[in-house]
C-alpha cells in the first residue's frame, strides 16, 4: 500500500507559503492512499489557475487542460474508460466564470466524477482580480471600488443543476475536509465539493480568521439535517448566505451517466476495432 | 424515343407536402435498381413551412456527382415552384403541376405543360396525404420507369401500417402513373434511360458516409453539438449507438464537445466531433490545446456559406484558410478534405489513423452538397483501410523507478514519441497545453522549449505519404489546363473536362485530400507541367489559390474560379471559364 506523501510527485508546487491548496493537496492524497487506488488509475484532471496547477502535482495520469475546460475533457475520459478513478480540481475563475457552462452540465449529465474547486474568492495567478465568488464590496485590481456585484450563489446552482452530491468545507479544517471528500469519491455519481481555501496573497479580506467566524458546520446548526431533503438545502443555504460547510445535498439511486449509454458495462478503450462484417452489413444495409 | 444519358427530375412544393419523401422513394428504388443517382435537398432555413424542392439526377451509365443543370422533369405541388423552378426545365422537357392550385405556366413556353389531378387521385384512393405517392406514379410514368419495383417499395414501406394502406397506395401511384402516361401520349421529347446493370451500391448522405467511416474506423465515442449542416453525423450515430455500443454525447457547446473528445482521445479511444464553421470557431482553443499536448482527435467541419451565421443553408468552401491556422500559437495539426461522397468514407478512416500515427488533432472538411446530397456510390469495402494506432503502448512497459514518469514526450528522429494511455501501469505521464519536458512537466527553459517546437513540427514531414494527398484524372503531368479543385466541386469539374473533350486540349483534374501540412512535392510536377492552373472554389477570397501562391512561386498561371452566392458550381460554368483561359 502506497502511502499519502506517494500520491504526490517531485515537482515543488508554485503555490505562496501558506495557501490553503497545500492542505487540499494532502487530503486528495490521503484520500488515494486510504481507497489504495493504483496510481495508474487514477486521473486528475484539472483547468488553469493556481487551484489547477495541482494537475501536475500528484503522481497519476494528469492532464493540466484549457481554462474553465477541465470537466469536458474530464467526461471524456470516463466515458473512453469507466474504470479510472476521476479528480476533478478547478477553481472559483475556472469553474464559476469561464467554464460555468461545463459545471451545470456536467452536474445534469452526472458521470461518476469528483469534482473540487478551490474556491479563493478571488484570482490568484493573474495577481488579484474580482471572481464570481468574491464577496460584495471586496477591493480587487478590477473593483478598485470595491465589487458592486453580488457573488453567485454557486451552491444552490449546483442543486438546481442536478448535482446529486453537494457540499462545501474548508482548506484549513483538515478532518472535515478528509471526511467531505471521501464521501464525494464514494458518492456514484457526480459530486461537487466548494472547498473555501485562503489566498494569502490577493484575498486579505477573506483570510483564515474570517473564515473561521463566518463558516458554520450544518451539524451544529441543524443536528438532524437530511441531506436528502431539496428543500432544507435551499433553505440551509439561504439562512446561512452559504456560509456553511458539510454535505448539503445528497441524492441517491440516481442513474450514473455510464449505467445509461449504450456503451454498458464495455470499456470503451477495449474496443477500438473495425465492426465485424455481419454488423457492418447490417449497418450499411438501410442505404441499399 | 431517344436515348438519353441522364435525366433531372425536381419537384417542390411547401414543407410538409411530402416532396422530400417522394424523392426519396424515388430515389431509393431506382438506387435499388442499379440507376446511378444524385440528390439535392434545397430548404428554406425556418422551422416550418417554406418553399422546398428535391432534385434528383438519374443516370444508366455513368456515375452522377452533382446535380447538373437542365431539368426533363418538374414536379409543382404550388405555384411558387413553377414561378422559381420553371425556367430550369429544358426545351421539351415536362412540367407536371396539381390541378388543384389553378397553376399558371405561360411564363414558360417550349416546355410540355400537363395540369394534372395530384389532389383528385390522392382524395379518389385514399387521402390527401398520398399527394406524394401520385406524384410520384406520375413521375415514374412520364420518365418511363416500371411500376413493379415501386409496388415493392411500397409494400415494405407501408406494410406496418396495414394491407389496406399498402393497396390505397399503390393505386393511387397506379392511377397517377397512367394518369401521366395518357397525358404525355404522342410526345417523344422526353427521351428514356437505358436499362442499367444491376450494381451493389449504396444511396446515403455524405454525413452517414463520414458516420459510417468513423465507425469503420473502431471510433465509439462521438461529442457533438448540433448545427447545420452537420447534425445528420452525430444523429446518424445515435441512431445506431445501441447496434455498436458505443457513446456520444450532445454536449452544451462546440467547447465542450471538441474538450470531450480530445479526454476521450487522450485516454486512448478514436474519439471524434462534427461541426461546422462556427463551432470550428469555438473550438480553436482547444484544437491548441490538442496540437500542444499531441493529442489525436479527429474534427469534421462540414462547411457552410459564412462569415458568422452566414447562409446555413447553403453551400461554401470558405473554411480552408481558417481550419490550416485554427488554434493560437504555431499550433500545428493535419487538414483533410474529403474528395466525394464516397471518399466521406474512406477520408473519415484515414483521419484518425492519422490522428493516432501522428498525435495530433486532424480537421476532416467536408460541406454541404457532400453532407446534406445523398448519392449512389459503390458498396462500401470496410477493411480497405486497416486502424493503425502507431506509436501507442498498452503493455509491457518497464517497471518505473519510485515517483519516476514514462517519458511520453520523448524527443526522436521523427518526432513522434511513444504514447501511453491512463490506466497503462508503469506508463503515467503528465498532459499539459503548457511548454513542458519529456515527460510532461512544465518547462519554459529555452533549450526545454526549442526541443518541443521542433519535435511537435519535425513529425508532420511525413503526412503526405502516409495519405493519398490528391486524386488526378490523368498520371501525365503535362497539361495545357490542370483544374484544381476541394470537396464537392469534384462532379462539376469532372463534368466540364468532359464537355472541354472537343477543345483537343489536354485538361486534367486535380482534387486536394491534404490540405496541410500542403503536399507540395507530390503537387510540383503537376503545378509545373500544367500550362495554367485553374483553382475552383466556392469563395470569395480565393483561398485554395492562396495556399498554392504560398508554395508556387509561379503566381501568374494559377488562376481563379470563385463563386460565393450559395449554390454550387455547375459544369458549364467552368467549362465556359477554362474555355477563356485556354
Amino acid at each position: 500500500m502506497a502511502s499519502p506523501r506517494e500520491y504526490k510527485n517531485r515537482i515543488i508546487p508554485n503555490w505562496c507559503p501558506g495557501c490553503g491548496d497545500y492542505g487540499i493537496q494532502n487530503a486528495i492524497s490521503a484520500i488515494c492512499a486510504k481507497k489504495g487506488w493504483a496510481f495508474e488509475d487514477i486521473a486528475l484532471i484539472s483547468g488553469i489557475g493556481c487551484s489547477s496547477r495541482i494537475g501536475g502535482y500528484q503522481y497519476c495520469y494528469g492532464a493540466h487542460t484549457t481554462h474553465g475546460r477541465s470537466l469536458p475533457f474530464a467526461q471524456g475520459i470516463k466515458c473512453a474508460n469507466k474504470d479510472m478513478h476521476m479528480i476533478v480540481c478547478s477553481g472559483d475563475g475556472d469553474s464559476y466564470a469561464i467554464g460555468l457552462g461545463h459545471m451545470i452540465h456536467a452536474m445534469k449529465r452526472n458521470m461518476d466524477i469528483t469534482y473540487l474547486v478551490f474556491d479563493n474568492q478571488v484570482y490568484g495567478l493573474t495577481k488579484g482580480q474580482t471572481s464570481p465568488a468574491s464577496s460584495k464590496g471586496f477591493v480587487t485590481k478590477t473593483t478598485p471600488d470595491g465589487n458592486p456585484e453580488t457573488p453567485l450563489n454557486v451552491l444552490g446552482m449546483a442543486i438546481a443543476s442536478g448535482c446529486t452530491f453537494v457540499a462545501q468545507t474548508f482548506a484549513i479544517d483538515g478532518k472535515q475536509m478528509m471526511d467531505i471528500i471521501e464521501k464525494a469519491v464514494d458518492h456514484r455519481g457526480f459530486s461537487y465539493v466548494n472547498i473555501f481555501t485562503p489566498c494569502v496573497s490577493f484575498n486579505k479580506f477573506n483570510t483564515v480568521d474570517w473564515y473561521q467566524s463566518h463558516l458554520k458546520k450544518v451539524e451544529d446548526l441543524h443536528p438532524n439535517y437530511n441531506p436528502a431533503d431539496m428543500g432544507a438545502a435551499f433553505h440551509l443555504l439561504a439562512e446561512t448566505d452559504s456560509l456553511v460547510t458539510g454535505v448539503i445535498y445528497e441524492e441517491k439511486g440516481v442513474a450514473a451517466f455510464d449505467q445509461i449509454t449504450p456503451a454498458g458495462d464495455r470499456r470503451l478503450v477495449d474496443h477500438v476495432e473495425k465492426p465485424s462484417p455481419e454488423l457492418f452489413e447490417d449497418l450499411v444495409s438501410e442505404f441499399r | 424515343m431517344e436515348t438519353k444519358r441522364d435525366f433531372i427530375w425536381k419537384m417542390g412544393g411547401q414543407q410538409g407536402q411530402g416532396v422530400e419523401s417522394c424523392g426519396e422513394i424515388l430515389g431509393r428504388v431506382l438506387a435499388q435498381e442499379g440507376y446511378s443517382l444524385f440528390s439535392q435537398r434545397l430548404f428554406a432555413s425556418r422551422i416550418k413551412g417554406g418553399h422546398t424542392t428535391i432534385a434528383l439526377r438519374i443516370s444508366a451509365a455513368h456515375r452522377v456527382a452533382t446535380i447538373g443543370e437542365s431539368v426533363d422533369c418538374l414536379v409543382a405541388l404550388d405555384q411558387e415552384t413553377i414561378d422559381k423552378h420553371g425556367e430550369e426545365v429544358r426545351e421539351g422537357g415536362v412540367i407536371i403541376a396539381d390541378q388543384a392550385f389553378h397553376p399558371k405556366w405561360e411564363a414558360h413556353t417550349g416546355r410540355i405543360f400537363l395540369a394534372l389531378p395530384i389532389t383528385e387521385i390522392a382524395k379518389a384512393h385514399g387521402s390527401i396525404q398520398m399527394k406524394n405517392i401520385a406524384a410520384l406514379g406520375m413521375s415514374a410514368g412520364i420518365l418511363g420507369f416500371p411500376k413493379e419495383p415501386f409496388f415493392q417499395f411500397i409494400a415494405d414501406r407501408f406494410g406496418k401500417k396495414g394491407e389496406a394502406v399498402v393497396e390505397n397506395n399503390k393505386h393511387v401511384f397506379i392511377e397517377g402513373y397512367d394518369t401521366a402516361v395518357e397525358a404525355v401520349q404522342g410526345s417523344d421529347s422526353i427521351g428514356r434511360l437505358a436499362a442499367p446493370e444491376k450494381s451493389e451500391q449504396l444511396y446515403l448522405l455524405g454525413n452517414e458516409a463520414a458516420a459510417l467511416g468513423a465507425i469503420a474506423a473502431g471510433s465509439r465515442f462521438m461529442a457533438s453539438y448540433p448545427i447545420t449542416p452537420a447534425s445528420e453525423i452525430m444523429e446518424y450515430m445515435i441512431k445506431v449507438m445501441h447496434k455498436i455500443k458505443g457513446t456520444v454525447v450532445q454536449t452544451e457547446d462546440e467547447l465542450s464537445s471538441c474538450m470531450m473528445a480530445m479526454g476521450a482521445g487522450y485516454a486512448g479511444v478514436r474519439a471524434f466531433t462534427a461541426t461546422s464553421g462556427p463551432g470550428l470557431s469555438l473550438m480553436a482553443e482547444s484544437i491548441s490545446m490538442a496540437a500542444m499536448a499531441e493529442i489525436p482527435v479527429v474534427i469534421i467541419d462540414v462547411m457552410r456559406a459564412g462569415p458568422s451565421t452566414g447562409m446555413a443553408t447553403k453551400v461554401e468552401q470558405s473554411d480552408i484558410r481558417y481550419a490550416i491556422g485554427a488554434g493560437h500559437g504555431d499550433a500545428e495539426k493535419i487538414v483533410l478534405a474529403a474528395a466525394s461522397i464516397e471518399d466521406c468514407f474512406y477520408i473519415t478512416q484515414e483521419a484518425f489513423n492519422l490522428a493516432e500515427e501522428y498525435q495530433t488533432p486532424v480537421i476532416l472538411l467536408s460541406d454541404l452538397e457532400f453532407g446534406m446530397c445523398k448519392q449512389s456510390v459503390p458498396a462500401f469495402d470496410a477493411e480497405r483501410v486497416p486502424i493503425r494506432r502507431g506509436k501507442l503502448v498498452r503493455e509491457g512497459l518497464p517497471e518505473l523507478p519510485k515517483a519516476e514518469y514514462f517519458h511520453r514526450f520523448a524527443d526522436s528522429e521523427d518526432g513522434i514519441s511513444v504514447r501511453t494511455i491512463p490506466g497503462v501501469a508503469n506508463g503515467m505521464f503528465l498532459s499539459t497545453g503548457l511548454e513542458h519536458n519529456a515527460f510532461g512537466k512544465p518547462a519554459e527553459g529555452q533549450a526545454d522549449r526549442v526541443t518541443g517546437m521542433e519535435k511537435r513540427h519535425r513529425k508532420f514531414r511525413t503526412v503526405s505519404k502516409a495519405i493519398q494527398p490528391f486524386f488526378v484524372n490523368e498520371e501525365d503531368t503535362d497539361a495545357d489546363l490542370l483544374i484544381v479543385g476541394v470537396t464537392s466541386t469534384g462532379g462539376a469539374i469532372d463534368e466540364a473536362v468532359d464537355m472541354l473533350k472537343d477543345t483537343g486540349k489536354k485538361i486534367n483534374h486535380l482534387h486536394l485530400r491534404l490540405l496541410s501540412p500542403f503536399p507540395e512535392e507530390e503537387l510540383r510536377p503537376y503545378v509545373e507541367g500544367a500550362k495554367k492552373v485553374l483553382i475552383v472554389e466556392e469563395n470569395l477570397t480565393a483561398q485554395l489559390r492562396e495556399l498554392f501562391a504560398s508554395h508556387f512561386d509561379c503566381h501568374e498561371k494559377l488562376l481563379s474560379l470563385l463563386q460565393y452566392d450559395g449554390t454550387p458550381f455547375v459544369a458549364s460554368t467552368i467549362a465556359k471559364k477554362a474555355k477563356e483561359v485556354l
